[in-house]
């Protein structure tokens, strides 16, 4: 709308040299003191991107309280009959993990279209930590997976779970999402910077499927065939989840929890540095 | 380039080059061999890039979760022979659901992307593509099919009854995957975000699957969803299928019209409603 | 004049305390750069130098290594051989203090299509160093200067090309850079938005920001730069200004229309002299003009004039004309016999596989660990397939080894296997009456047994019976140790050999069924056959 000669002065006021505003550059750019705030600010950059994708809300939110309230409706009763107490104290966990782990696919794809588009090496070419690009993924995927196991707490609370072990048993119940997320996030983002494909969505959420089904919040262990219960027993999200039924129900706290910081603390540990190796590969070129 | 219209498009070195070509006379195109292909130009792709193989994974990937686990807590209420019996409809069905997924996909791939439009400018029947689509789906249908065969077999499901109960179990599957390769057909057309559609329409085949007959018999299900559970029409064709692969029990079921006609009422009235439905979508937006 | 609050405040200068490398007035110095990606070098021996306020144009083919010159500068590659630095500060030892100095904008790189016009530019200032309330403010100014305040809140993925070409540069313009990246800037822009960008690049001379220009518009090289560099296969072919490359080429000539073609030797012969013998021969009978060097310029076109009054011809025109850019591209990049052809699609089109740039083929060697995955990930499929297969293939081979005599803690167990899973039966809701007994055949014990004798069936009824009672109160173990041997091998074992006893069996026998479960009773419950083979690995026997 803007006449011609208007045009012509466009940006011309922009660029006067007193227009541009004094930067404080006192901090270098690798110092620690900017590192927390650089990291904040990328990551409210993801949250953005998180919450206005539909996506994040179908695989954190929908698909785990259909599956839930399914499960429930189908298994609830057998479940409950064979165990002698509520189904809800392993499904709902698993949901709350399952939730955790599909959506962590949304970050990956971000992740890998920034990538083609070129956005990442614009954010590599700002003056900020070098290591606040990738602690601000990793920071978005825990924030998501808290306030993700939090709605799925409330609708488990809905459908009838009950913490039998206290307050600060509830508080803990909701950490083991959190550190289980961020290392199968942090995986993920690993197989994400080095196979940048979207046939990675299908592989991941298939994978988490037969994660799924072979983990002692869908069935309990001693119903599975003797020659797979090791396998059942000893996969990440049985540890978790049997963590979280002990911090719900009552049981074994400490042998899961243990288990589940193993697990959770291998992968994570695998997965640094081919994750910042191949984050600086995706951000610079050649 | 030209689909399945030969026609004429050289890039000439020379004035004499362009002459001939233009000014040779323009082929006539047949019906079938365009529809030939436009369905190897949907179907070839698949068997190179890893689709069917992954059809083939995740039909072996959702028959060992949902057999394993199950098997034992389930087996001995299903009232047949075996679990893998019991179990059996359910996952052909679900071969054959991810089969018409895929389909949507395609189709909301090729509407995003513009080739329908680019199809409906060349002398092309209205109806080819469609036709061309609902074959790839058929195809795709085989696949699933037979992956689930054998995956049903590994598990110790057999066909009981004469050969001819045997193709009328293979035909009546063929049949529901031809409608709902139509049904996600249609759906994904309207779509303007292809991966998005594949993965929400994971939800109605969770729904489905599991609030129908496939997993448990009725009288396991709570009181207030028995209604809902027995008359679903997934339920219904697993009925049908179960009686036309026969058991050693007669927990079964005899193939009389009350069996399997509520399927085939389903499936034409499924298809009475669809047709016109997708005559005003094709008019619309092709 | 916007300040950060910060105390005591400080000038700029005082605020950029790292130690130049050069104190030349040079902006941009590159010296001997090298760069190469696998087998191919992208840059070989380059060096350019960019005074303060100065434009220069970087014009290139595809491939020609424009864009890893860009990349080297903006420090997102690393070159090999040679140094370079911006604004006083080495691009490789100091690369902070090179970003801190530049600004990078065009097709290689994009802004988040998520969010809006104001958000990236808050966002580009925050991540610059500004505070949130200067960001905020200095991106309302941007916003008002570039014309795009009615479409700060929508996302920058539904902005047209010129609204984007606009926010990109904005957003680079959020403090004063030293140098700036301009990479294609206005290609597929209309007329309007190229004007408005060119404006842009004359009032960045104003402020004495030196500018690196990559564009494959020759006329946008002629019109707005300075100097331009010529660059082919890594190597600067050709640097000047645009005159001294036209001159370079041919210079200007002069050139006649006659009226009447017939006139054509007659021009010739009054032209005399100022037609060299070169052109005459080559004049054909098809032309429609004559042209001729025109050392002098306008001088000869004076002369030229004056002859052909005197010998009073006719012509409807005559001009002066220079070499276009495009013959002087033409000529000196003759020998890779390339035509210069728009740049491949914007970024966010291009396969995820391959990288963007123009000098694709290059970037792909780059990437290798990626490309090999990529590549060989069809394979890995194939591989986890067989795995997968195998193990389909195992479970079934199990199902047709002959069962052995079972064992007697087996045994036991077997008899107990039947009545814990019929006991769970009964008391979930619904359950039929007839459970109980339809319970049996689910769990027939992994018998092959080529057994017969239905006879057995009543007193294997009523065995079954009293073992229900038995094992009431230790269900759960139980069917835990049961459970093994019925999963794999459940049916089809027992398939084969029940078909023919089902007639005899029928409808009250039927369920318990397979008369096998009589035989079973006193021993059976063979051991596992998948498990006697995973047994060894797994050491899980019951």
């Amino acid at each position: 709308m803007s006449v011609a000669d208007e045009q012509t002065k466009l940006g011309s006021a922009v660029l006067l040299d007193e227009a541009f505003p004094i930067v404080d550059r006192r901090f270098g750019e690798n110092s620690p003191r900017v590192l927390g705030p650089h990291t904040w600010l990328q990551t409210q950059r993801l949250l953005i991107r998180l919450v206005r994708d539909p996506m994040t809300f179908f695989f954190g939110l929908v698909f785990p309280i259909f599956f839930l309230v399914v499960v429930d409706i189908v298994l609830g009763d057998t479940i409950s009959s064979v165990t002698g107490h509520n189904a809800l104290y392993g499904s709902v966990p698993m949901v709350t993990l399952i939730g955790a782990m599909n959506g962590a696919t949304v970050g990956a794809v971000g992740i890998i279209t920034e990538r083609s588009d070129g956005l990442l090496a614009r954010l590599w070419v700002v003056p900020v930590h070098r290591a606040s690009g990738l602690l601000a993924r990793i920071n978005a995927e825990a924030v998501r997976v808290v306030i993700n196991s939090f709605f799925l707490l409330c609708v488990g609370l809905l459908l009838g779970l009950r913490f039998e072990q206290g307050v600060l048993a509830s508080l803990a119940w909701l950490c083991v999402p959190v550190v289980f997320g961020v290392a199968f996030a942090s995986l993920v983002l690993t197989v994400a910077l080095y196979w940048p494909s979207t046939t990675l969505v299908d592989a991941i959420v298939t994978l988490n499927s037969l994660v799924l089904f072979f983990c002692t919040g869908f069935v309990p262990l001693d119903q599975y065939p003797q020659w797979i219960q090791p396998v059942v027993e000893h996969q990440p999200l049985s540890s978790a989840i049997e963590a979280m039924r002990g911090l719900s129900l009552g049981g074994p706290v400490l042998g899961p929890a243990l288990g589940t910081l193993l697990w959770s603390g291998g992968i994570a540990v695998a997965c640094v540095i081919p994750m910042v190796l191949g984050y600086r590969r995706a951000s610079m070129r050649g | 380039m030209s689909m399945g219209v030969a026609r004429e498009q050289a890039r000439p070195a020379t004035d004499v080059v362009v002459t001939t070509a233009l000014a040779a006379a323009r082929p006539k195109p047949s019906t079938f061999g365009q529809w030939w292909i436009l369905t190897t130009r949907l179907v070839a792709p698949t068997v190179r890039n890893g689709e069917v193989l992954f059809a083939v994974i995740a039909s072996v990937v959702f028959t060992a979760g949902w057999f394993i686990p199950l098997n034992h807590i389930m087996g001995a209420t299903s009232g047949m022979s075996s679990y893998a019996q019991y179990l059996m409809p359910l996952i052909a069905l679900q071969g054959i659901a991810f089969a018409s997924v895929t389909g949507a996909l395609r189709a909301a791939t090729d509407s995003v992307k513009g080739v329908n439009r680019r199809f409906q400018s060349m002398p092309i029947g209205p109806l080819t593509p469609l036709a061309a689509r609902m074959s790839a789906g058929v195809h795709r249908c085989v696949v699933g099919t037979a992956a689930a065969l054998i995956s049903g077999h590994v598990i110790g499901f057999r066909f009981y009854r004469d050969l001819e109960y045997t193709v009328g179990f293979c035909l009546l599957l063929l049949l529901i995957g031809a409608v709902l390769s139509f049904l996600a057909d249609l759906l994904g057309t309207n779509s303007k975000n292809p991966e998005a559609t594949t993965q929400w329409l994971l939800l109605p085949q969770l729904i489905f699957g599991l609030l129908s007959v496939g997993i448990q018999p009725v009288e396991r299900f709570p009181e207030w969803t028995q209604p809902i559970v027995r008359n679903q029409p997934i339920s219904q064709f697993v009925y049908a299928l179960r009686a036309l692969a026969g058991d050693k029990t007669s927990a079964a079921g005899s193939v009389t019209w009350s069996v399997v006609g509520p399927s085939l009422a389903w499936l034409v009235g499924a298809m009475a409603i669809m047709v016109p439905l997708s005559v005003i979508v094709l008019r619309r937006r092709l | 004049m916007i300040q950060v609050a910060v105390d005591p405040a400080p000038t700029k200068r005082e605020l950029m305390q790292e130690k130049r490398v050069h104190t030349s007035d040079n902006t941009v110095i590159v010296n001997g750069i090298g760069k190469s990606f696998g087998a191919v070098d992208a840059l070989r021996d380059v060096s350019l130098e960019v005074g303060q306020g100065e434009v220069v144009a970087l014009l290139g083919p595809n491939g020609a290594g424009k864009t890893t010159m860009v990349d080297i500068l903006s420090t997102l590659t690393r070159p090999d051989r040679g140094h370079a630095s911006i604004a006083g500060f080495d691009v490789v030892s100091q690369a902070a203090s090179v970003r801190r100095s530049i600004m990078l904008t065009g097709q290689q790189v994009a802004l988040d299509e998520i969010l809006t016009g104001r958000e990236n530019l808050v966002l580009f200032g925050r991540l610059q160093g500004l505070s949130k309330s200067n960001a905020r403010s200095r991106a309302e100014e941007l916003l008002r200067e570039f014309d795009l305040v009615h479409a700060a809140d929508r996302r920058v993925g539904t902005y047209s090309g010129g609204m984007r070409r606009r926010i990109d540069i904005a957003c680079g313009l959020v403090v004063r850079p030293e140098v700036v990246f301009l990479d294609e800037p206005t290609t597929g822009l209309d007329p309007r938005s190229r004007q408005t960008i060119w404006d842009l690049v004359a009032g960045f001379k104003n402020l004495g920001i030196a500018t690196l220009l990559t564009t494959q518009y020759l006329e946008e090289a002629d019109a707005l730069s300075d100097r331009i560099i010529v660059i082919d296969h890594g190597v600067i072919v050709a640097e000047g200004t645009a005159d001294q490359l036209k001159e370079r080429t041919g210079g200007s000539y002069c050139e006649i229309v006659p009226r009447d073609l017939n006139d054509l030797p007659a021009i010739a012969d009054a032209l005399g002299s100022l037609l060299p013998e070169e052109n005459r021969a080559a004049l054909t009978t098809t032309a429609d003009r004559i042209a001729i060097p025109a050392p002098g310029g306008a001088n000869t076109l004076v002369e030229a004039l004056s002859r052909l009054n005197t010998a009073n011809i006719e012509f409807t025109d005559i001009a002066l004309r220079r070499p276009s850019l495009d013959d002087v591209f033409l000529s000196l990049t003759k020998d890779s016999a390339s035509i210069p052809v728009p740049d491949e699609p914007v970024a966010g089109e291009q396969p995820v596989d391959a990288p963007n740039g123009s000098d694709g083929p290059k970037h792909r060697t780059s990437g290798r660990g990626r490309s090999w995955l990529a590549s060989h990930s069809r394979a890995l499929i194939m591989l986890v397939t067989c795995v997968v297969t195998c193990v389909n293939l195992l479970i079934a081979a199990s199902l047709v080894i002959p069962q052995k005599d079972s064992r007697p803690a087996d045994r036991s167990a077997a008899n107990t296997s039947v009545s814990p899973a019929s006991i769970r039966a009964g008391p979930p809701p619904g359950s039929a009456p007839s459970t109980p007994q339809l319970s049996l055949p689910s769990e027939p014990l992994p018998t092959p047994v080529p057994l017969v004798a239905p006879s057995a069936t009543p007193s294997a009824t009523t065995l079954q019976q009293q073992d229900f009672a038995d094992v009431q109160p230790a269900s759960p173990p139980l069917q835990a140790a049961v459970s093994a041997p019925e999963v794999p091998i459940a049916s089809p074992p027992v398939a084969p050999v029940s078909t023919p006893q089902v007639p005899i069996a029928s409808p009250p026998v039927a369920p318990v069924s397979t008369p096998q479960v009589p035989i079973a009773s006193p021993p059976v419950a063979p051991p596992d056959p998948l498990q006697v083979i995973l047994s060894p690995l797994l050491g899980a026997l019951p």
